[in-house]
């Protein structure tokens, strides 16, 4: 009675416009109070934020987001787009939709998307006369596309943790196929219907230069800010790089960049963009570290093992259980970071689902597809809060911008779901 | 409750888990072991932190993971010592409750220490000599005090990491040279990122199963025994399945396609001549206890002149 | 001490915590790429600066927050804010902010304590810079954050006209 009070009392807090980690703390506290285990194991799980190689990456792709975003490279990234796509409707988006992918592929969906690449797109889009809840929707929406594509952690994630649980032969490489076929649904999907939206756009106005000249000229004037693709993509991919060696260089190049080089963020205005780089940073890790503690509880308290348990014992059709599986792992998804689901849940499920004759790849497809869309499902999924902070909107407007994208998504998760020969056509 | 790094449906859990369900059978179910595997704990600085506030009761550690709490916990890592599991045998013998009384001193009671084999050197590009490894993203384990000066004396600068971090290290290109066993190697996935090993044992990990000694007293002596023995036998029924899966596990490597390669003669002095400097300037800067170093050197004295007595 | 001069006291105050932020920054882009020219260039490294840097965006992250909590900037859900009258957005502005400040007192007061525990045992994040120095940052930042938002409690919310959410 009590437990269900307070957690009432937390909801309406959240709900009233709390600071969002004092309230995932909060849960934390009272979990570990409850358990009458000492409270400065948040704080123990807190510092795990110093432990994590990975992190690194974080404020160096957030200062590098920040400086583009302040220069003028957004317009150039148009002007390119529209040289080369401007003849299809829809053009710019498919051109956000597929950077977006690319880019959340090696960066893991941390909102490093939206921080760094979205702001510089949804000006871009805004200019090319999207509209306004369009352009947000699909910019959060694709602040998670891509965990599907190779090389994303937490397919790597998905392939070390299952072969540990269920004993099943799950590889690296086999996530790595499976995931391909999925995420191009997802991406030709949500293409459809960026053309479908790009035929209502106001007519062009017709430029002077056209052709090949303009994307001659294009390309000249986005020659600076050319060698950054290559620099995290080929850096990656062709291995020069490890992905915080990469957000590094990207980091410092685009300072010299800014600064130096174009001279469009001036050395007077550089503390204050820095700055407001770092306060998204501490926002966003603030919320990560106690939730590292919240995480840390249900651990302890083997929550989801008695969520599994209850499942086990109540559901017995093979559909009634994908059907389920896909409602908790959304539930999930909203609630936890990847990495977190993915140590926890996936032993937990491996042998369950195998029960129902699953395949161990296809549920990792499944269940990072419902990861992926758990990043945006209203109301607490953590990119609409990333979102909302960069693109200095309200939730609540976000949320309905989200709403078509969620809605398409959520039909691939299905497609996904039922269809387990595309994951596994590849593989196999 | 219980810490460990190993992941799920390893032997090691395997056997961990069968060990708590006989305690708590033994016991009449006064004493339960919950095991938190795959390092959701987080890792062995954390779960050291977690020990001191009571959140666990206990872990499995590696001897240089313990390092910060006692230092020779780490005695057997000291590189290019043992030459083979004989010598090894041995040693342990005679130092295996050195460790187990230094522990005691900061609050552990060690419930076993089981063999985990010994440490190759693996690597994305091929080592074959002292210049390959300088060139190397070689990973330290962080903490680990006898790697990070026998790096030095190599003239390597390794990358520190925890564990738990070097799989997606191995990955995103932060490092491209480990060290583990076989049979590490493979449950850690690490053979899928490295292509080749140097075939010469650079040393020996133990895995220690540590407990809370403030928890463990307030258990009667019975109980304390039966968690002793219980875990004592589910170490045994690993050692032996340990050193099985280290020669299977070469077997894999090389089924993998990872090349092994054998260094020469003047290779091999070479590395134990680093390995005898490390160990010197380890007791020299008192890292290692001298009195125990000694104490090793002697029994491995002992069993080596034993050895060519015979011969 | 006048208004005034508090204003100018607390300008300086928040000048200097901008500077150290952009230095920190400036660092952490610094080294991770010298780590890379000597890693790549010369084939060497110096074995703390990972850790170094790990600490570092801990750090960033902590003085990111501290500035996120000086202008009541952090993240959290803004439907209500908007339907509510003035009076009543005070009220819950007081209550919300509050509630955060008290939580983020305790947080303060629990970092406090493994930093005492740390100092005890004597850890070593990396080179010869103890643990309990690198943890600091915790106490202090979750103390400031826990003050600044007991003092954003009682300022009036300024409604988010389309603005960052409960800026
Ligand atoms: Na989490
Ligand atoms: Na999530």
């Amino acid at each position: 009675m009590t437990v269900v009070l307070v957690g009432l009392g937390l909801l309406l807090l959240a709900l009233l416009g709390a600071p969002l980690f004092a309230v995932i703390a909060a849960v934390a506290l009272l979990g570990f109070h409850g358990q009458e285990l000492d409270l400065s194991i948040v704080m123990i799980e807190f510092y795990r934020l110093a432990d994590m190689p990975v992190l690194v990456a974080i404020p160096l792709f957030t200062v590098a987001g920040f400086l583009l975003a302040e220069s003028q490279a957004p317009r150039r990234l148009v002007r390119l787009s529209d040289a080369l796509l401007g003849w299809m409707p829809g053009g710019l988006a498919i051109v956000a939709i597929l950077t977006c992918a690319l880019f959340t592929a090696f960066t893991g969906a941390s909102g490093v998307t939206i921080v760094a690449i979205g702001a510089i797109l949804l000006p871009a889009m805004l200019q090319a006369g999207y509209p306004r809840l369009f352009a947000l929707g699909l910019l959060t929406t694709c602040g998670s596309l891509g965990l599907l594509l190779a090389p994303a952690l937490p397919l790597i994630l998905y392939a070390v943790v299952a072969q540990h649980a269920g004993g099943a032969a799950v590889g690296v490489d086999d996530m790595f196929r499976a995931g391909l076929l999925p995420a191009l649904l997802m991406i030709l999907m949500l293409g459809a219907y960026a053309v479908w939206q790009g035929r209502r756009l106001p007519p062009r106005p017709p430029r002077e230069a056209k052709g090949w000249q303009e994307v001659r000229a294009a390309l000249l004037d986005v020659a600076w800010e050319l060698p950054l693709p290559v620099i995290v993509l080929g850096g990656i991919y062709a291995g020069w790089f490890a992905a915080s060696e990469a957000a590094a260089v990207t980091a410092a190049y685009t300072l010299i960049l800014t600064v130096v080089i174009r001279r469009e963020v001036n050395l007077r205005a550089l503390p204050g963009v820095l700055r407001e780089s770092m306060v998204l940073v501490g926002a966003i890790l603030l919320i990560f570290g106690v939730s590292l503690a919240f995480t840390n509880y249900l651990v302890d308290a083997e929550v989801p093992a008695r969520v599994f348990a209850f499942i086990r014992e109540h559901v017995d059709s093979k559909l009634a259980f994908l059907m389920l599986l896909n409602l908790f792992l959304l539930l999930m998804g909203m609630c936890l970071d990847i990495f977190s689901a993915t140590v926890i849940l996936v032993p937990l499920l491996l042998p369950i689902a195998e029960g129902y004759g699953i395949d161990a790849t296809h549920l990792g497809v499944i269940f990072l597809a419902n990861m992926e869309l758990g990043y945006f499902t209203p109301p607490i999924g953590m990119t609409l809060f990333i979102a909302a902070y960069r693109f200095n909107v309200p939730i609540w407007t976000l949320v309905r911008a989200c709403v078509p994208f969620f809605l398409i998504l959520f039909a691939a998760v299905l497609i996904i779901t039922y269809v387990p020969s595309l994951s596994l056509a590849l593989v196999r | 409750k219980i810490a460990t790094l190993a992941p799920e449906g390893t032997a090691w859990m395997r056997e961990m888990r069968a060990a708590g369900e006989a305690i708590q059978t033994r016991t009449e179910g006064r004493v339960e072991l919950k095991f938190y595997p795959g390092g959701v704990m987080g890792n062995d600085a954390t779960v050291l932190r977690k020990l001191r506030v009571g959140q666990l009761q206990g872990g499995a550690f590696t001897g240089s993971e313990l390092s910060p709490l006692y230092t020779d916990a780490m005695i057997y890592g000291v590189p290019f010592l043992f030459r083979s599991q004989d010598e090894v045998d041995a040693v342990r013998k005679v130092m295996d409750p050195v460790i187990v009384r230094g522990l005691a001193d900061k609050g552990l009671v060690v419930a076993g220490i089981a063999g985990g084999g010994f440490a190759y050197l693996m690597s994305r590009q091929p080592i074959r000599g002292r210049d390959d490894l300088v060139a190397a993203k070689a990973w330290l384990p962080q903490g680990d005090v006898i790697s990070s000066v026998t790096y030095e004396m190599a003239g390597v600068q390794p990358v520190p990491l925890s564990i738990a971090d070097v799989y997606t290290s191995l990955q995103t290109g932060l490092v491209d040279t480990v060290a583990n066993t076989p049979a590490g190697a493979l449950a850690f996935q690490w053979h899928t990122r490295v292509r080749h090993m140097v075939d010469m044992p650079i040393a020996y990990l133990i895995g220690i199963v540590a407990l809370d000694k403030r928890t463990f007293d307030r258990l009667d002596a019975a109980d304390q025994a039966v968690i002793h023995e219980e875990i004592q036998a589910g170490i045994v029924r690993l050692d032996a399945q340990t050193q099985r899966d280290n020669i299977a596990a070469r077997d894999a490597l090389r089924g993998e396609g990872i090349e092994f390669f054998e260094p020469n003669a003047e290779e091999q002095a070479y590395w134990q001549s680093i390995g005898e400097r490390s160990a010197q300037a380890l007791v020299e800067q008192g890292t290692l206890g001298a009195e125990n170093f000694r104490m090793m050197m002697a029994e491995l004295e002992r069993v080596r002149g034993g050895a060519s007595d015979a011969r | 001490m006048s208004v005034a001069r508090k204003n100018a006291w607390a300008g300086a105050l928040h000048r200097l915590e901008d500077g150290v932020l952009a230095l920190a920054v400036f660092a952490l882009v610094l080294l991770a790429t010298a780590s890379i020219v000597l890693r790549t260039g010369f084939d060497t490294g110096l074995p703390w600066l990972d850790p170094l840097l790990r600490m570092l965006v801990l750090w960033l992250a902590m003085l990111g927050a501290m500035a996120a909590a000086r202008e009541g900037r952090h993240i959290g859900l803004d439907i209500a804010a908007r339907w509510l009258p003035a009076l009543a957005a005070r009220v819950v502005r007081m209550l919300t902010y509050g509630f955060a400040a008290a939580i983020s007192a305790i947080l303060a007061w629990q970092a406090l304590r493994m930093v005492r525990d740390e100092y005890e045992i004597g850890g070593i994040a990396f080179a010869s810079v103890p643990s309990w120095l690198a943890q600091a940052i915790l106490p202090f930042g979750l103390a400031v954050i826990a003050l600044r938002l007991a003092a954003a409690a009682f300022r009036a919310p300024t409604p988010p006209a389309d603005g960052i959410p409960g800026h």
